[in-house]
């Protein structure tokens, strides 16, 4: 039996046997306090695919403009960071770190609790980075940043000439696979491997 | 709510129990530290309403310059032109671009304004012991934290836009003063909704049916 409380009214849940490949909701307010989630080797495989896709991603160029046989192309994170430029310097870091670097880092953090249960490591530092991962979640907005870039093309492409570069295709394919990948992995999943501290 | 079916309902107040905010494991109130993930254990947000109050006032101020300044400023053939996100919304519908109007639209202005409505709201449910909208405040509480991001849109737009034009001598974009305000006011109103604790809305009926 396992028991626990509603995150969002309080109310005490008492699960008479806890099946994690059923979704359980709050009795009072319906909110869904467990969500199944795929094996950690499949979460795994989709963590590493979509890392894979980053790469391309963060160094090629997204899009070239062309303004009278003037080319003028940007990366992911030239693109963020140009706010630097102008002097805003806290959006920059904001948005970079919203659009990149949490995504990346939410990757990186599932990849590493994910591994010491393989490697049947400490828990200790699993405890750290399941912290981490759960407030840096809030803060990971690359789909929206993908669909601000479709919006961008649609502006420019009435300004001026535009060609869309490889860099947009593998942002496009990591964000699918990043988006699976979250979908996939409950993180509370990982208490089933790890004894509770006494 | 019915008052006779509210009875039945034990919350981890009256069971002497808090429940960790992040992995849900359930334990004594005298407990600290989260045995099973390690974070602190409090029974409620620590000092919940005061902060919402405070990052919720705040993105409210911050959108008052996000839209009276303007986005971006785009210089061309000499000249200087500002425009803020309404007239960026106003130019797609006077082109028939309904539909990235649209989307601009929701995302910059309905979603940052809906949010902060949605948080005075909850707060003046939990000031005022509206116990029988604690429901509805949950569910509204669930969408803002689902659309909360999307405002961030049109910084990501505004990044790109002038990051892509710069061409010197022929056309360039530069950040105006409103991108700032509008990143802070959306970052508040994010903070605001992390701090919101939702059980403050249902906390009072269980108290008061104890006393009685």
């Amino acid at each position: 039996m396992k028991q626990t409380a509603c995150k969002d009214c309080g109310v005490i849940i008492d699960i008479k046997s806890f099946n994690s490949s059923t979704q359980y909701a709050c009795p009072r307010c319906h909110s869904v306090f467990y969500r199944p989630g795929e094996s950690f080797d499949l979460v795994l495989v989709m963590a590493v695919t979509s890392l894979l896709f980053f790469i391309p991603a963060s160094f090629l160029p997204i899009m070239t403009l062309t303004i009278l046989g003037q080319h003028h192309s940007v990366t992911l994170l030239e693109a963020v960071w140009f706010f630097a430029n102008d002097g805003y310097i806290i959006i920059a870091i904001i948005a970079s770190c919203a659009g990149l670097i949490i995504p990346l880092a939410l990757l990186a953090l599932i990849i590493i609790m994910i591994l010491p249960i393989k490697l049947n490591s400490s828990p200790k530092l699993v405890r750290n980075f399941y912290r981490m991962y759960e407030y840096l979640s809030t803060w990971s907005m690359a789909e929206v940043y993908l669909i601000s870039i479709f919006v961008a093309i649609i502006k420019l492409s009435g300004m001026a000439e535009l060609e869309l570069d490889f860099g947009l295709f593998s942002f496009l394919f990591f964000l699918i696979t990043f988006y699976i990948t979250i979908i996939w992995f409950n993180p509370n999943d990982l208490w089933a491997k790890y004894a509770v501290e006494k | 709510m019915i008052y006779g079916q509210s009875m039945q309902w034990k919350n981890d107040i009256s069971e002497g129990k808090t429940v960790c905010h992040l992995c849900g494991y359930l334990d004594d109130v005298n407990i600290s530290t989260c045995r099973q993930c390690g974070e602190g254990m409090h029974q409620r947000v620590s000092n919940s309403l005061a902060l919402t109050w405070g990052y919720v006032l705040a993105a409210t101020l911050f959108l008052i310059p996000a839209n009276l300044l303007p986005m971006m400023v785009v210089t061309a053939m000499g000249t200087q032109d500002g425009s803020t996100i309404m007239e960026g919304v106003v130019y797609f519908f006077a082109h028939g671009d309904f539909g990235l109007g649209a989307v601009i639209f929701i995302a910059s202005v309905v979603v940052p304004v809906f949010k902060l409505a949605v948080v005075y709201y909850l707060l003046l449910i939990v000031q005022f012991k509206q116990h029988d909208k604690a429901l509805t405040g949950v569910k509204l509480f669930h969408i803002i934290h689902l659309i909360g991001k999307w405002s961030m849109l049109d910084i990501f737009v505004v990044a790109l836009m002038v990051s892509m034009v710069q061409f010197q001598g022929l056309a360039s974009i530069q950040t105006g003063g409103a991108a700032i305000a509008f990143c802070a006011a959306v970052v508040f109103t994010i903070i605001a909704t992390e701090k919101f604790d939702p059980r403050l809305m249902f906390d009072e009926v269980i108290i008061k049916e104890e006393e009685k």
